[in-house]
């Protein structure tokens, strides 16, 4: 299976772990890390996850700049 | 509205008030789905005499199975008994807008069964209270669906039930499964609105979403 069979089959999962191991929806409340992110506001989650994405791509190409 | 034939009376909806989401679903099952396949067929079919000739057949079957699945009367006997002419003229004086895209404004309040029940506002802004759960269930009933080979339609009590709530009340993911069988009551006109409102927060989102699935399954440089 390729990443994007892989993220068609497994996406939305996929998404909520990628937010849910950031920790940055936590809170002091004895629920997991899964639950918090799922109560997180929708607007803050997809600005972290477009920011964050956003901040990597930006390294990457950073990095492949000083190879050429 | 009323119709008469052989000494009976037969009652239709002729607004989207009157119809509700198990009708639309139930008619979407037995002959929305036939329907839609064959009118894509004639589509692709090459321009001329018999493509014109069976988009008209297939605008008659479209008013003669609606009609019969509105009045209850069975379509052998609907398309054998009853004057084709009565049967056209209903259909597209009270029956064809049922099934027409909604226009207007669009809503986020209605009363229905004595309560005020709310859509969150779609637009995306810092004070949108829509939580992550509530969109990670809507997209996925929509993908189980899809797995499933169900359509739009199945979906929508499901959906329904996830963004449509009592004024002021919070999501709870318990309350969903507990409204499915009430949200097969939704009048039409109400549940349409729940379709516009999908489709400009899946549109909104679907952007924001787009630049993470990039990446996220781009090849590692």
């Amino acid at each position: 299976m390729n990443s994007k069979e892989h993220f068609d089959k497994w996406g939305w999962i996929s998404f909520l772990s990628f937010i849910a191991e950031s920790k940055v929806f936590d809170r002091y409340n004895g629920k997991n890390s899964i639950d918090n992110a799922k109560e997180a506001n929708l607007y803050q989650v997809l600005i972290y996850a477009s920011e964050k994405k956003d901040n990597e791509t930006m390294i990457a190409n950073y990095y492949k700049s000083l190879n050429k | 509205m009323l119709f008469t034939f052989e000494g009976n009376t037969y009652n239709y909806p002729s607004t989207l008030a009157e119809m509700s989401l198990r009708q639309r679903i139930d008619f979407q099952q037995t002959y929305g789905a036939e329907l839609e396949a064959k009118r894509i067929e004639i589509a692709e079919m090459p321009d001329g005499d018999l493509k014109e000739n069976e988009l008209e057949y297939w605008g008659v079957l479209l008013a003669v199975k609606t009609f019969s699945f509105l009045t209850g009367i069975p379509f052998e006997k609907a398309s054998k008994e009853i004057s084709l002419y009565d049967i056209m003229d209903i259909y597209y004086d009270h029956m064809a807008t049922l099934f027409a895209e909604p226009t207007g404004k669009p809503k986020n309040e209605f009363t229905w069964n004595g309560v005020l029940w709310e859509l969150c506002n779609p637009i995306m802004t810092h004070d949108n209270k829509i939580t992550f759960n509530e969109f990670l269930l809507g997209k996925e009933v929509m993908r189980q669906m899809l797995a499933l080979g169900k359509g739009k339609w199945d979906a929508m009590p499901y959906l329904c039930a996830i963004y449509l709530r009592p004024k002021g009340e919070q999501f709870e993911e318990a309350k969903v499964n507990e409204r499915l069988e009430m949200m097969l009551d939704l009048p039409m006109d109400i549940a349409l609105q729940v379709g516009f409102f999908l489709t400009s927060l899946m549109t909104v989102y679907s952007k924001a979403f787009q630049s993470f699935r990039t990446a996220a399954t781009a090849p590692a440089a």
